[in-house]
């Protein structure tokens, strides 16, 4: 709760961070009718959902930014592996017995899930949560999961044992099949918050579900976009993506260990049910959240040969590999990854470098 | 001077103990009576004459903020102005122990308790900071929005380090942690931080034994001081989070729980390493790296040593690691290649480990086995915390983790055990304060198991599960504080 509504001022928002603190001061120096900035944080999902605002009413601002938390809180209540009460996890239980009825959203990011399964000819599954659970047990206490043990569980896993039976019923055709929409409910969710913002009048603002996806809405006072510079495992290039109605995701290995051999990321490739073994961080540009998350981790799954490919069959994406060693490759249908300086690189034929525009801000 | 220091500090250990005192900090020229606010301590800045005796009309006990060469005026002219204390606060952004003007504190601070025994002396220490849960979004210089954080999960601002580092090189009293809020848009710069994050800094330091100077916001000084009802209502459940941590407690015998020894005495060097431990609950304390004795390092399991060693602190160390400890050495140079680089290795000396090949060895770090133990060189200064906070809970064995919690990413834990270990009482801090159901594991069995909380008071039992010597349990729900009694005796 804010001071500001003990004294019925802005409203119940969530806590703020100085991190902004010179955006908003921008906006200070601004007229009474100007856009306000507005910020906001909120723990969901095992991450931090931020948002960014501007608004020439801070009161609308502030209703519209808790309705958005509001609802990211109300899908992780869905989407949870954690919390056996969760949907999810009540589907599961009865969904092999029988079809269950669920609710439109769990059905809509469990049919959005499926094109890219089907995309990536099944690298990409969230039925794979069985092998995922298997691996993180095993890895916490340094081992490696037995191969009888992963072989058992592979016959869990398969993302066409899942029936969708419209317009609101799921089947699942195996007895211990789990789903886990880790891969792409951030997603979900922001485009959601994102729906409920413009829904209250919202037209320029920013959602970020922890960094791993950003979608701008409009753009800040003045300027074309949202710019956001990316994670850049090389440090030989700074890619940066201006935002403006789509969405960036990033999907990457955990960083290496300083002192063990042999360190297994947490994504698993269900079609060999084992972390997938690559140093290629994957950036997504696409036209909604659940886009550009789902495919950065199909891409990341396919790696760039394959993921290029993929990403030439769907308008208005963008898709940028950096590996820790300055390998790139840059795929595009559209959007453009501004890449900053390059020292040393071995770019593919793809590589399209643009130097920055003037007004990069922002 | 160090007898009248231990002797100011035995005076200290047995005034009545609280696992947190807060000062608060006001700063405007109107203020309420000490019982409505319901507390009693306040910190003003030195040369606040009008203020500083307003306040005590009011019935505060109010402390002095005052630079290190106003010291020895300010305590002098202490008694004249009716002022319970001084709080020396050196300049600076961190904690500088070698730094001459903290040498001199260390001395001058006892000898102005030692000379003004009726007065509170303080010393506050640089460094601390708003304790919150951060987000991924920063602006570099060009105002580009950047994502900061390779991973998503929540980045925790802590005092744990800032507190750690203080238990041991503070000269008297337990460590202050003084902050200025982060006051990100226009509402909060106006209004100030929410009641939650108030709550959240009074359980933070009364969670890991410090004092607090809480700032109060402009805003909410001149509200209380008009007694503005509503704001006296918020104003109530930050006192509950006060009076938790503050009330005087039976739990004088425990000790920080922990079998993990930082060794620094360069606050910098081995703050980001002591952070990402901290936000992966491995228990520490600080060590001084003249002063390891043999003795005093058989209850550890591991060693991190960022400060040069001299040969009698070695040779513990080797000790240590011989009879089956684990030794982490710091910026000890090139692992790849003979030891010929730059860096100065912590440990200098003719250790039998270092006549044998390493037991592995990449172009980070290389392993010795030493005796029944092991040695682990690192070979630069920590640049990615993270990944090392992981090591170093990977190189624990999982005997030796006595701490775990699961679903609590955004929960730091500070564990205390009396002597012979029976009972535990595990602080809990959420900084998304938003109410979560966190598991926790501790070493040990304990078959009764209590929580109490700010804001549900004492007490709640636990269902406690034993697994392989750990007691396992979950609790319901933890907002910002809380508190969990675990005892080896069952008294139901």
């Amino acid at each position: 709760m804010r001071w500001g509504k003990v004294w019925g001022g802005a409203g119940l928002w969530p806590a703020l961070a100085a991190l902004l603190v010179s955006l908003a001061q921008g906006v200070h120096a601004a007229a009474a009718e100007s856009p306000q900035f507005v910020y906001g944080k909120r723990y969901s999902m095992g991450t931090v959902y931020e948002i960014v605002a501007y608004c020439p009413s801070l009161d609308r601002a502030s209703r519209a930014m808790d309705a958005a938390f509001g609802k990211i809180a109300e899908l992780d209540r869905m989407m949870s592996n954690y919390d056996p009460q969760s949907e999810l996890n009540r589907m599961e239980r009865s969904a092999h017995f029988h079809p269950a009825h669920v609710s439109p959203d769990l059905y809509s990011v469990i049919q959005d899930s499926l094109l890219y399964s089907r995309l990536s000819g099944g690298k990409y599954d969230i039925t794979v949560a069985p092998l995922v659970e298997v691996w993180k047990s095993a890895l916490s206490d340094g081992r490696v999961p037995p191969a009888a043990r992963l072989t058992q569980l592979r016959a869990c896993v398969g993302y066409r044992k899942i029936q969708l039976l419209p317009p609101g019923e799921i089947a699942l055709r195996s007895p211990c099949m789990r789903l886990d929409l880790g891969s792409i409910g951030k997603g979900f969710a922001v485009d959601r918050a994102v729906e409920i913002l413009r829904s209250s009048g919202i037209r320029d603002a920013l959602v970020n579900a922890g960094g791993s996806t950003i979608y701008g809405m409009g753009s800040p006072p003045g300027q074309q976009g949202w710019t956001i510079r990316l994670n850049d495992p090389s440090g030989h290039v700074s890619p940066e993506v201006t935002l403006r109605d789509d969405s960036v995701s990033t999907s990457g290995q955990e960083t290496n260990s300083l002192i063990f051999a042999r360190e297994f990321g947490h994504i698993i490739d269900p079609t060999t049910a084992k972390p997938v073994r690559s140093a290629f961080s994957v950036s997504v540009i696409a036209k909604t959240a659940t886009a550009s998350d789902g495919l950065s981790t199909t891409l990341f799954l396919l790696g760039p040969d394959s993921g290029a490919r993929v990403v030439h069959e769907l308008p208005g994406t963008a898709a940028l590999w950096v590996s820790p060693k300055g390998e790139m490759r840059l795929a595009s249908t559209g959007p453009k990854i501004l890449l900053r300086r390059i020292r040393k690189s071995s770019a593919t034929a793809d590589l399209a470098l643009e130097r920055p525009q003037a007004s990069v801000k922002q | 001077m160090m007898r009248r220091a231990a002797l100011l500090s035995l005076v200290y250990l047995f005034s009545p103990f609280a696992w947190s005192r807060v000062f608060i900090r006001w700063t405007e020229p109107a203020i309420p009576p000490a019982k409505l606010l319901g507390v009693s301590d306040l910190v003003i800045s030195n040369g606040r004459s009008a203020l500083i005796k307003a306040a005590i009309q009011q019935g505060y006990h109010v402390y002095a903020e005052v630079t290190p060469d106003q010291a020895k005026t300010a305590a002098e002219a202490a008694g004249a102005e009716g002022l319970a204390g001084i709080i020396v606060k050196l300049e600076g952004s961190t904690p500088q122990v070698g730094n001459k003007n903290r040498q001199t504190m260390d001395s001058l601070i006892p000898e102005l308790q030692s000379a003004h025994p009726d007065l509170s002396v303080r010393l506050l220490e640089p460094g601390g900071k708003q304790p919150q849960m951060r987000g991924t979004m920063v602006v570099n210089q060009n105002g580009v929005l950047q994502v900061s954080s390779p991973t998503q999960e929540p980045w925790i601002d802590s005092n744990v380090a800032f507190i750690r580092f203080e238990d041991v090189y503070r000269p008297i009293g337990r460590p202050i942690v003084d902050f200025a809020w982060d006051l990100a848009d226009a509402v909060e710069q106006k209004f100030g931080p929410p009641p939650a994050d108030y709550e959240l800094a009074v359980a933070e330091a009364g969670a890991f034994q410090a004092d607090l100077i809480l700032p109060l916001h402009k805003y909410l000084q001149d509200k209380l001081a008009s007694q503005d009802p509503q704001s006296l209502t918020s104003w109530n459940e930050i006192r509950h989070y006060i009076e938790f941590y503050s009330g005087e407690s039976s739990d004088t015998e425990l000790q920080p729980m922990s079998n993990v020894g930082v060794v620094t005495d360069d606050y910098e060097s081995a703050y980001e390493a002591m952070n990402l431990m901290a936000r992966h609950n491995i228990p520490f304390h600080v060590l001084q790296p003249g002063r390891l004795k043999t003795g005093q390092l058989q209850d550890m399991a591991l060693l991190v040593i960022f400060s040069h060693l001299d040969d009698a602190s070695a040779q513990a160390v080797d000790h240590f690691a011989s009879r089956g400890g684990t030794v982490v050495l710091v910026g000890s140079g090139d692992c790849t290649s003979p030891r010929n680089g730059d860096i100065k290795s912590p440990l200098q000396g003719h250790f039998a480990w270092k006549l044998s090949p390493p037991v592995h060895r990449n172009s980070q770090s290389a392993v010795y086995q030493d005796g029944a133990g092991k040695v682990v060189e690192i070979a630069a200064p920590v640049e990615n915390p993270e990944p090392f906070a992981q090591d170093i809970w990977r190189l624990l064995a999982p005997p030796q983790r006595l701490l775990g919690l699961w679903n609590a990413l955004t929960t730091l834990a500070a564990a205390y055990q009396d002597k012979a270990g029976s009972d535990i009482l595990l602080n809990l801090v959420n900084y998304s304060r938003q109410p979560i159901r966190v598991q926790v594991r501790v070493k040990g069995r304990f078959p009764q198991i209590r929580y109490e909380t700010p804001e549900q008071g004492c007490c709640v039992p636990l269902s406690p599960t034993d697994n392989n010597g750990f007691t396992e349990f979950i609790v319901p729900s933890l907002t910002t504080g809380g508190r969990v009694r675990l005892s080896q005796t069952d008294e139901r």
